[in-house]
């Protein structure tokens, strides 16, 4: 579904929105694409990277990493969080472990700053961290920078 | 023949010699020519005891005992190898006592752990925990080493190596309490074990040992154990996946409680859920910088308490069946 062209980032969110999402927010989140005030606001400058909070949609193809551990090879609905030069937090329905890598399509205009001229990229997972049932907050790293 | 020149004087650190208590002598002596050392009480510098030329008695073990001595250094510069071959022979010494056999499997175990420990080549790490799970599962397959003998046996001092011991013996009882048989299946436990706590390579010394309580940044640090070990391990690709789900996830808890994810009862491995409960059973019997060992009985009843909320039920009642054998020799 989300493979090859489908005339730029704008047509590519309209397919990522039309994702089966089964990410479930936990209630204090329930407004969580509605938090306007939050949007752009470094939330962390010690690092070496800036973090901005980026609410946004995105989707992540599970690949498997690991022998010992299958992944079917299929899309999924993310919800992003924050965002840096050098990797991203965002919110997922399960569980992902350290040193997976995944494609990823970050189709807002608003990820341009960070990725270039493209929207898709690869990631690597650094952590990841229970929120609720089906709600997993994960930190990845961009490991590379794919042509659109 | 004591020796009492400055010649037979030897440093302790030496990577040539291996610390063995007398019980474990006890065993080695019928077949093991080797040179021994003792510490002197003075200088705590090693001296030439016997060497292999005038191989050591029993009748010279008990004195010793009786002295309050507790450990001999066996030179490995000797004829008869390495650690390795030596608690082979132990191993497969049928006129041995198990109980015997496994206490010398653990004296060596501890050694060769500890010489791991401080290699920067986790090669050398894995290779240990292979060879020494592959013996430890031998004799506790075999049914040559009876629980409560295993039980009498645990060191308790909490090093990092004794305590990965501890944790991989009470999780092959555990795993055969809970019905698993299969020696290959109960082998691949007992490496995911001896590993479990393989990411504190990475802590240092000041943190791991600090008497009292940790601040933010130190529990920060020992808390990103189970991913560095994960990390470790699976960058070089051999564990299975159960093993490293006990690497990784020792410290979760059935209610959410636990760490690095938070998972809660089932997202948690089995195998997982298995070592958490020897870890904590063996955290709870050792010393540790900041807290005396518990009796038996007191760290049951935590476990029990635990078991409500954090811990796998079954299998904290399981462990309760299997040391309850040994309890009330304990409770007094
Ligand atoms: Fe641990
Ligand atoms: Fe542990």
């Amino acid at each position: 579904m989300l493979e090859g062209d489908h005339g730029g980032p704008g047509a590519v969110l309209e397919l990522v929105k039309r994702l089966r999402c089964e990410i479930k927010l936990p209630r204090s989140m329930a407004d969580y694409f509605q938090d306007v005030d939050a949007v752009g606001a470094i939330v962390e400058d010690k690092r070496r990277f800036a973090r901005r909070t980026l609410h946004s949609l995105g989707a992540l193809e599970h690949r498997p990493t690991f022998a010992a551990l299958p992944r079917t090879v299929e899309w999924h609905k993310i919800y992003t969080k924050d965002v840096s030069r050098g990797g991203l937090a965002f919110l997922h329905s399960c569980q992902l472990f350290p040193l997976e890598r995944m494609r990823m399509l970050l189709p807002d205009p608003a990820f341009q700053a960070v990725l270039p001229p493209t929207c898709q990229c690869v990631v690597e997972v650094a952590r990841c961290q229970r929120l609720a049932p089906n709600c997993f907050e994960i930190g990845a790293t961009f490991v590379e920078r794919l042509a659109s | 023949m004591p020796a009492t020149d400055d010649a037979s004087t030897i440093s302790k650190a030496s990577p040539d010699l291996i610390p063995v208590s007398i019980e474990s002598l006890r065993a080695l002596i019928d077949f093991l020519q080797v040179d021994l050392y003792i510490e002197q009480e003075r200088s705590k510098a090693l001296i030439l005891y016997r060497d292999r030329a005038h191989p050591v008695k029993q009748s010279d073990l008990d004195r010793l005992a009786q002295r309050g001595t507790k450990t001999l250094y066996l030179s490995l510069a000797d004829r008869d190898g390495s650690h390795q071959t030596i608690a082979d022979k132990v191993c497969r010494n049928e006129r041995l006592a198990p109980e015997r056999r496994f206490r010398v499997l653990h004296d060596f175990g501890r050694t060769a752990f500890h010489r791991v420990l401080g290699d920067s080549s986790l090669d050398a790490f894995v290779g240990m925990a292979n060879g020494l799970a592959q013996r430890m599962t031998g004799l506790i397959c075999r049914g040559d080493v009876v629980v409560q003998d295993l039980l009498g046996l645990l060191d308790y001092d909490n090093q990092l190596y004794t305590h990965s011991l501890n944790v991989a013996a009470c999780s092959l009882l555990l795993a055969q309490g809970l019905g698993i048989r299969d020696p290959g299946e109960l082998q691949s436990l007992a490496v995911g074990a001896l590993l479990h706590d393989v990411g504190k390579r990475h802590v240092v010394l000041s943190i791991l040992k600090k008497p009292g309580p940790l601040n933010a940044r130190q529990r920060k640090e020992i808390q990103n154990h189970p991913t560095t070990g994960f990390r470790d391990l699976m960058r070089r690709g051999e564990l299975s996946w159960p093993q490293a789900m006990m690497v990784y996830q020792h410290h979760e808890r059935c209610d959410g409680s636990g760490y690095p994810v938070g998972v809660v009862g089932d997202e948690i491995h089995p195998w997982a859920r298995l070592c958490a409960v020897a870890d904590v059973y063996c955290a709870l019997t050792s010393d540790t910088p900041y807290r005396k060992q518990k009796p038996v009985h007191q760290a049951l009843d935590i476990l029990d308490d635990e078991a409500e909320a954090s811990l796998d039920k079954e299998m904290v009642r399981c462990w309760k069946a299997i040391t309850a054998a040994r309890a009330p020799s304990l409770s007094s």
